[in-house]
């Protein structure tokens, strides 16, 4: 036997101490009464008793000498051990997506960590533990600890992910613990079924579980119309299930589609709506399984969430804020020069896009990207000057360059070479790329002015440019302009958990926050074009890109679970640890005595109480 | 003893009863208790045949002109009785806050007065070591009680007290009425002669037996010991336990039925009273219940 703390031992010092004081204050309180004669007459009425009841007159010192051995010894924690008894224990828990399904009121996860708990609990003392969880990541959370207790407190603060991780990356950290120690008792515990485990235990925490998901949504406004399509599947049985289309945050359902289902099978459902926009769409499965997670899926519309206001500011704005409507920026601001002029104040600022139509502000605007159309001055930080006006003797012709660039903005644009009335030749200071030349002068071309947003520039009136504005070019090529000027947040919306969402650092933004579905805040690095963020929770994510100016952008993404994930049963290969296991043990620790000792202890101490109220009638 | 333990309201309560005499005894003096011979009272109680030589003033004349035959009326005769009270006054009587001293000489002077209203004579005496000491003799009348029973408080509770030793000599009366021993009976020294010679002699015997709380309800725990008062070379040494506490209400209930049968076997009365008792709780209530008094 030893003990955890010997120092507890040094209450025993008070035993002999609590004899001196008993042997030295041992004295019968004296009392004179006015008769001894019933007391002493008392004695004949006193019941034989055994012998070893004459105890009782020094039951209270046997008592309060076993109460103090038994506090010292609980408080010195007794321990024996038990030779080649402990065993070490390595737990692969699985958190993946699917052991998010809800079994009995409990999801597999529970489970799952309810049986590591008991095995821990029945485990001899001084065994060790290491657990590995297969979640989002596979990471080691604990390696050979052997307090039952903090154990199981960490394990019980674990949460399940929502990605779909195979037990691969688990399985290679078990490998190593195992070959570290073949004796190592390695317990997987997961809802997938493997046909093969070698060196492990399996513990299955799977039930048939009803299971229904929504997936595949995709939508498109080409036909003029809003066209929704998607598909849903039934993992366990035949189900009729009814599809329900949520938009923005409405309440009620636009729309509703009752479909039969058969398992295992996609079925296609589809939505046609005449709608011409929309921030959001939800598409529910109302009926109620074991795994809600992947009954919902909401799309954001990646344009509207990276669309803000344009203003104009142009006498004759019609050729522009077409082709702007027809690339979908619908949110237009459209000023005369005067009334800019006379109150360039507020609208030099806080727009998004700012588009100068044969008018040439006084100073630039710092806080986005700027297009001119026809710039007949310079203006500082426009980063090019204005020489004359020229009439081209030659048509405009497209770049030919094979840079990817310059293909990317000039794709779906018919390339055909269009004639102009005239247009204004321009020196170019900064980086800029030509779209467009005119006798090798460049009359389209793009860049960054000076406070680093994006500067497109069309150097010819649109009104004097007849087949160029009419055709379809200008459309395409504005729908590229715009995505040029405005670098997209995020180009996605619709994401799996457990993927990696890129969020592009615009210009002018300071930081960018993401606060994720259970409602924590990532702060990212905006040193880079490019931030990734990975999305390990199922839900609503909101991207906050704040400006330097204070004002934020915000944009909404959803994660939903990965498709194999949804699937309640899934038969997995095989799961094995290489090697020749063995049986070694190591020294276990009976500690259950601290309990009883603690248990006795309060007993003698009751005892005693008891003992006290009769001798004395404490009350 | 510093004050007069019986308030003179109290007695003024008590003045209302009257000793119930069971027995018709045979007094030598006139009063209130009717004697079972008959005599000049005014209550009648029966005739018989005129014999010569009787009293003529007693011949009923109208039963003459009736029945042509001379006849008695007899009347019962009244005597008066002595009541002797008898007051432990050893040590143990006073000892402690018990105060049975106190409660004895309360009941003795509440005795002596509802005698003395019953016309009756009354004795006090103390017991002490063995003799039996007089404090007031043959009181009669109330002025004679309010003069006398003032010296109650004069009565000193010291040493040992052997009730049949003392009694046994001493003069008790024989026929004449009532005798009253106030005592703790705490004691193993013999009473149980004393009751004997009284009842031999037609006195009628009460036996109040007076016993503190702590002696009834012993509040006492944990190592003891316990010297008798009255004895130095007793005492009593123990844990005082549960266990020793039921033996000793075994031991009272013992002591108290001993005196009490004894008592009863012998025609007389016996009363047990706390010394923190109330004479009204005593006198309306347990005396009456018993008969002594109404």
């Amino acid at each position: 036997m030893r003990f955890v703390y010997p120092m507890g031992l040094l209450g025993l010092i008070g035993i002999p101490i609590l004899i001196i004081i008993y042997i030295i204050l041992n004295k019968h309180t004296e009392k004179t009464v006015s008769s001894t004669y019933l007391w002493t007459l008392s004695e004949k009425f006193i019941k034989r008793r055994v012998p070893i009841s004459r105890l009782a007159n020094i039951i209270s010192l046997i008592l309060q000498i076993i109460a103090i051995a038994l506090i010292s010894l609980a408080i010195a924690h007794p321990m024996i051990i038990v030779p080649n008894s402990a065993s070490a224990y390595c737990f692969v828990l699985d958190g993946s997506g699917s052991m998010n399904v809800t079994q009995s009121g409990k999801s597999r996860f529970d489970v799952a960590k309810g049986r590591i708990e008991d095995i821990i609990s029945d485990s001899m003392s001084g065994s060790t533990y290491t657990l590995i969880l297969a979640g989002n990541s596979s990471q080691t959370i604990y390696r050979d600890i052997s307090t039952k207790s903090r154990a199981i407190d960490l394990l019980n603060s674990l949460s399940c992910g929502h990605a779909s991780k195979p037990l691969e990356d688990a399985m290679i950290l078990a490998q190593r613990y195992f070959d570290e120690n073949p004796s190592l008792k390695t317990y997987v515990l997961t809802d997938k079924l493997y046909e093969k485990a070698e060196n492990v235990n399996i513990i299955y925490v799977y039930t048939d579980v009803e299971n229904y998901a929504v997936s595949n949504v995709e939508y498109d406004f080409s036909s003029g119309v809003l066209d929704i399509t998607g598909t849903v599947i039934s993992y366990e049985s035949d189900r009729e299930l009814t599809v329900e289309l949520y938009f923005d945050d409405a309440e009620e359902p636009y729309e509703t589609k009752t479909l039969d289902v058969l398992s295992f099978e996609q079925t296609p459902f589809e939505f046609v709506c005449n709608l011409v926009d929309f921030r959001s769409m939800k598409l529910v499965i109302p009926e109620k399984d074991a795994l809600m997670l992947d009954n919902e899926i909401i799309v954001y519309n990646a344009r509207y969430e990276n669309l803000s206001e344009t203003v104009i500011v142009s006498e004759n704005s019609f050729y522009i804020r077409s082709a702007l409507t027809s690339a979908g920026n619908t949110q237009l601001k459209i000023l005369t020069p005067e009334e800019y002029e006379a109150n360039e104040g507020i609208y030099s600022h806080g727009y998004g896009l700012y588009v100068y139509d044969n008018y040439m502000p006084d100073s630039l605007p710092n806080d986005g990207p700027v297009w001119f159309i026809n710039p007949q001055k310079t203006v500082a930080g426009t980063n090019f000057g204005f020489q004359n006006i020229t009439v081209p003797r030659e048509l405009a012709l497209y770049s030919t360059s094979t840079s990817t660039f310059i293909r990317n903005m000039l794709d779906g644009v018919v390339h055909k070479d269009f004639p102009l009335a005239k247009y204004s030749k321009c020196g170019l200071f900064g980086r800029f790329t030509t779209l467009v030349t005119c006798e090798n002068n460049p009359i389209l071309f793009v860049g960054t002015n000076a406070y680093g947003y994006r500067e497109v520039v069309f150097a010819f009136d649109l009104k004097d440019s007849a087949p160029f504005t009419m055709s379809s070019d200008l459309t395409s090529l504005t729908i590229r302009l715009l995505r040029y000027s405005f670098p997209e947040v995020i180009e996605e919306t619709s994401f799996y958990s457990g993927e990696i969402m890129p969020i592009n650092v615009i210009a002018g933004c300071n930081s960018i926050v993401v606060t994720s579905p259970q409602g924590r805040n990532s702060y990212l690095e905006t040193i880079s074009d490019v931030v990734e963020y990975e999305l390990t929770d199922v839900g609503l994510y909101t991207i906050r890109a704040i400006m330097k100016d204070g004002s934020d952008r915000i944009f909404n993404a959803y994660a939903s679970l990965p498709e194999e994930e949804r699937i309640p049963f899934v038969q997995e290969s095989s799961v094995v640890l290489l090697g020749t296991p063995e049986n070694k043990k190591t020294n276990g620790i009976f500690d259950t005595l601290f309990t009883i000792f603690i248990i006795l202890a309060v007993f003698a101490v009751a005892d005693y109480g008891v003992y006290c109220y009769e001798q004395y009638q404490l009350r | 003893m510093n004050e007069l333990v019986v308030s003179e309201e109290f007695l003024m309560q008590v003045e209302l009863l009257q000793t119930l005499i069971k027995n018709c005894v045979a007094g030598r003096f006139g009063g209130n208790h009717k004697s079972k011979t008959f005599g000049s009272s005014s209550d009648f109680e029966d005739y018989r045949e005129y014999i010569p030589g009787d009293d003529i003033t007693k011949i009923d004349w109208n039963a003459y002109a009736r029945f042509k035959n001379l006849y008695l009326k007899l009347y019962l005769d009244e005597r008066q009785v002595h009541t002797r009270i008898y007051i432990d006054a050893s040590r143990s009587m006073a000892y402690d806050k018990g105060r049975k001293d106190v409660q004895a000489i309360k009941l003795a002077a509440t005795l002596a007065y509802l005698s003395i209203c019953e016309m009756d004579k009354v004795s006090i005496y103390v017991l002490r070591n063995n003799q039996v000491e007089e404090v007031v003799t043959n009181l009669l009348g109330k002025e004679s009680y309010m003069n006398n029973i003032g010296k109650l408080n004069d009565i000193v509770f010291d040493g040992e007290c052997r009730i049949s030793e003392a009694i046994l000599p001493s003069t008790v009366g024989y026929g004449d009425g009532m005798s009253v021993i106030i005592s703790d009976f705490l004691t193993d020294n013999d009473y149980e002669s004393a009751i004997d010679h009284l009842a031999s002699k037609k006195r009628d015997i009460l036996c109040i037996q007076v016993l503190s709380k702590e002696e009834l309800n012993p509040k006492s725990r944990g190592k003891m010991h316990f010297f008798d008062c009255e004895d130095s070379d007793k005492f009593y040494r123990k844990n005082i336990n549960k266990v020793i506490i039921k033996a000793y209400k075994s031991a009272l209930e013992y002591a108290t039925s001993r005196i009490r049968d004894y008592c009863y076997s012998r025609g007389g009365a016996y009363l047990l009273v706390s010394a923190e008792e109330s004479m009204n709780a005593i006198f309306y209530d347990k005396l009456p219940a018993m008969g002594v008094i109404k």
